[in-house]
């Protein structure tokens, strides 16, 4: 995912200049990183999707907008700010979409999970994938879109602050908050867990 | 769990599992975490959830999201709804006030003695059937009067002035500012007519580009410069002479201002001209600008919707 594009800032420039072509091997690139952060932001694949469409073709549109820098960092920024935008349509008419919002399905995981382990242990991950899952879906938005952008995407503190529109040290605040919410929830649901899980820091 | 650490206990443990502390944080921090059991239980705690979260399985794209040609089509400029009913309300909206305005100039005896005529309207228009004579002698009036009408020249300079101001503002929203090099050039003092020219043809379906490219300059040049050729843009509030886009043709030529509600009680009684008060005049400018603006804004949200 973090594995740079060799020859970037050519392909960036032919898009520049109105190739297509150039453009898509950037989509390429970028597509899984962008609708896995959709994804962990909306927790949804139908609206992720969407999203993901429309970033790229926003990020096309405005294309010499771009003004150097990680351009990982700037096609991420646009995703955000569609994915804030799906938040709010949502927040305006919550009940349709009350259905779709995550936490609530329990068969909807993530597309394509990479490994497949042995057939107890199967169970206790997928279990405890869906813990962790529904703990980051449980944190408000901007602490959300920060531990996805560090945790799951792997973006340096620069480029998340770039990426989400905000200072390093709100980067920093709101990652830290992300993380100390999720470890908090995952206690609480500790007796879910398989013994991978040793957090019972507590009674010690 | 940790009920003694603060906010900043954890800033300070996240973004060292990060190694984001400088070293003189980070030494100290490492003395905290040798004293402070609980403090060294959270350190774990937090690394623990950490790796969790990245162990997370990797989240695929479920197709591709290359675009297309025609996704790839052009940008939009303005943040104005485009959809097809703002489009129509501000139309209508337009036609409601022109109409009002002309209304009140006529009732203090316009350029024609006109009063008798705009006095039927109301009833013709309750009915929704005007017969087209009528309509288009009414939408030449319209015309006439706007060009004679000094005015009604003060009310489309405003109304330019406003609609670029809005313009402008729906530009700078977007994003950074734009290339300074397409802001900044002077356009010739020709280039206004030929704009609005082109505004006129505006179903031919070229201009939608012709204006979308030039909406930048267009904004621009009517803020900082050539602002002498209000004539230039009479065609477009003039319902007469501008041929509208279909999608806002139904709301501007269909519907009649619904003048009705309020004529009735100015139009029988017919004044004479020196008894206008001025305020009737200040009232007619206002009418006549709102609905240059409000035009205006159909015309654009029409043509950026036909691109998009």
């Amino acid at each position: 995912m973090a594995s740079r594009l060799e020859n970037e800032p050519a392909f960036i420039q032919a898009a520049r200049r109105g190739d297509l072509e150039a453009f898509n091997a950037l989509v390429l690139h970028y597509q899984d990183g962008v609708y896995a952060l959709a994804y962990r932001i909306l927790g949804e694949p139908a609206a992720a999707a969407d999203v993901a469409q429309e970033t790229f073709i926003t990020a096309y549109r405005h294309l010499r907008d771009y003004r150097g820098g990680s351009f990982r960092a700037w096609v991420f920024r646009i995703a955000t700010n569609a994915c804030y935008d799906e938040l709010r349509r949502r927040k305006r008419r919550p009940a349709t979409l009350f259905g779709d919002m995550p936490g609530a399905e329990a068969d909807d995981g993530p597309p394509l999970p990479a490994d497949t382990p042995s057939p107890e242990q199967a169970a206790q991950q997928a279990e405890l994938r869906r813990a962790i899952e529904r703990c980051i879906q449980a944190l408000q938005a901007d602490q959300r879109l920060v531990l996805v952008l560090s945790d799951i995407e792997g973006l340096s503190y620069q480029e998340i602050a770039d990426s989400a529109g905000v200072n390093l040290g709100t980067v920093k605040s709101r990652l830290s908050r992300a993380r100390a919410g999720v470890r908090a929830c995952l206690q609480a649901v500790q007796e879910l867990l398989p013994a991978v899980y040793r957090l019972n820091s507590e009674r010690e | 769990m940790a009920r003694d650490l603060t906010h900043h206990d954890y800033e300070q443990l996240s973004a060292y599992l990060d190694g984001d502390l400088d070293e003189a944080e980070r030494l100290a921090l490492e003395a905290r975490l040798r004293d402070e059991p609980a403090l060294r239980r959270e350190l774990e705690a937090l690394r623990a959830t950490v790796a969790l979260i990245r162990g997370l399985p990797p989240i695929k794209a479920p197709r591709d999201f290359t675009l297309t040609a025609q996704m790839a089509r052009p940008p939009r400029l303005l943040f104005l709804p485009t959809t097809a009913a703002f489009s129509a309300i501000s139309a209508a909206a337009a036609t409601l006030l022109v109409g009002l305005g002309l209304v009140v100039l006529l009732s203090r005896g316009g350029p024609m003695n006109a009063p008798l005529q705009v006095a039927d309207e109301p009833a013709v228009a309750l009915q929704m059937t005007m017969p087209a004579e009528q309509e288009t002698a009414r939408q030449n009036m319209t015309a006439t009067l706007i060009a004679a009408t000094p005015l009604a020249g003060m009310a489309l300079e405003f109304a330019e002035a406003a609609a670029s101001a809005v313009q402008d503002s729906a530009l700078q929203g977007e994003d950074q500012a734009a290339p300074a090099d397409a802001m900044l050039t002077p356009a010739p003092a020709g280039a206004l007519p030929e704009v609005a020219q082109e505004n006129a043809a505006l179903p031919t379906g070229t201009v939608g580009r012709v204006v979308g490219a030039q909406a930048e300059d267009l904004s621009d040049d009517r803020l900082t410069g050539t602002p002498a050729q209000p004539p230039a843009f009479l065609p477009q509030p003039s319902a007469a002479q501008f041929t509208p886009p279909p999608g806002a043709s139904a709301t501007l030529t269909g519907t009649p201002p619904p003048t009705p509600t309020l004529t009735p009680s100015p139009m029988p009684t017919p004044v004479p001209p020196q008894a206008a008060p001025p305020a009737s005049d200040a009232l007619a400018v206002v009418l006549l600008a709102a609905g240059g603006v409000l035009l205006a804004l159909a015309l654009v949200t029409t043509v950026i919707r036909r691109r998009s």
